[in-house]
């Protein structure tokens, strides 16, 4: 299930075609929760799924992240978020307070009507897309059996 | 035993399908989600969040804590996998 399937159109089509199209869709819908429907967890698990489809078609040698780096992105996931929430709090805030982020001026000026609050809305819709690509990817790894006949240390 | 929690388990789904009656229904407009809560975030999170989209500014802003926590449950269950999964497994 990881070796690489060995047909060149599949292998061509994922590579080139769906695997940049897909990501490029999860940050489409991570930038659009914003405005419109979307946000963090449909888009970490979007780009799980470009993740899934590098290992079903593509292999281990030409996958896009490795096993540990798919945990690492977990934790870093939630460390943003909880991050998020502690940085106000140096600045005369509470917790969560995005309004209290350190970014200078921004209310109004930049990019039109983007106040400081979406900012940090949006700085954890990216935590909580990290930490959702990260497990689902890990767990595929895991439950495959994928991640201990490890060419990369994994 | 397994008759007390057979017991125990239909008395506290009697007690959850009881304390259902008392939820306003569906869509009731008279429900107190939807006489103050409701309209406070359709008027004001534009104002206060500056998100065009409600749902994000509930779920981003209004309601941080709980999405904090949802993120923390997804890697908590991930972390107990990959634990559970690879107990025994030799790493290089």
């Amino acid at each position: 299930m990881t070796d690489p399937h060995g047909s060149i159109i599949v292998n061509f089509i994922a590579r080139i075609m769906m695997i940049p199209f897909i990501i490029l869709y999860a940050f489409y819908v991570l930038v659009h929760g914003e405005a419109g429907p979307g946000g963090g967890f449909q888009a970490g698990a979007v780009l799980a799924a470009a993740v899934i489809l590098s290992r079903l078609a593509l292999g281990r040698e030409q996958r896009i992240v490795s096993t540990g780096g798919l945990v690492i992105l977990a934790v870093a996931g939630l460390l943003v978020y909880a991050l998020t929430g502690v940085a106000p709090m140096f600045f005369g805030g509470e917790y969560l307070d995005y309004g209290r982020l350190p970014i200078p001026a921004t209310d109004g000026i930049v990019f039109g009507r983007v106040t400081v609050r979406s900012i940090g809305v949006f700085a954890i819709e990216l935590g909580v897309a990290m930490g959702v690509m990260g497990v689902l990817g890990a767990m595929f790894d895991y439950l495959t059996g994928a991640e201990w006949s490890g060419s990369d240390a994994g | 035993m397994r008759v007390l929690s057979v017991i125990a388990m239909l008395g506290f789904a009697g007690l959850v399908v009881y304390a259902t009656s008392a939820l306003p229904l569906r869509g009731d407009p008279d429900a107190p989600a939807h006489r103050y809560l409701s309209p406070y975030y359709v008027e004001r999170s534009a104002s206060e969040v500056g998100t065009p989209n409600i749902v994000t500014a509930v779920l981003g802003d209004y309601r941080s804590y709980d999405t904090l926590g949802e993120t923390a449950v997804i890697f908590t269950a991930g972390v107990a996998l990959l634990m559970v999964l690879g107990r025994g497994r030799k790493r290089d």
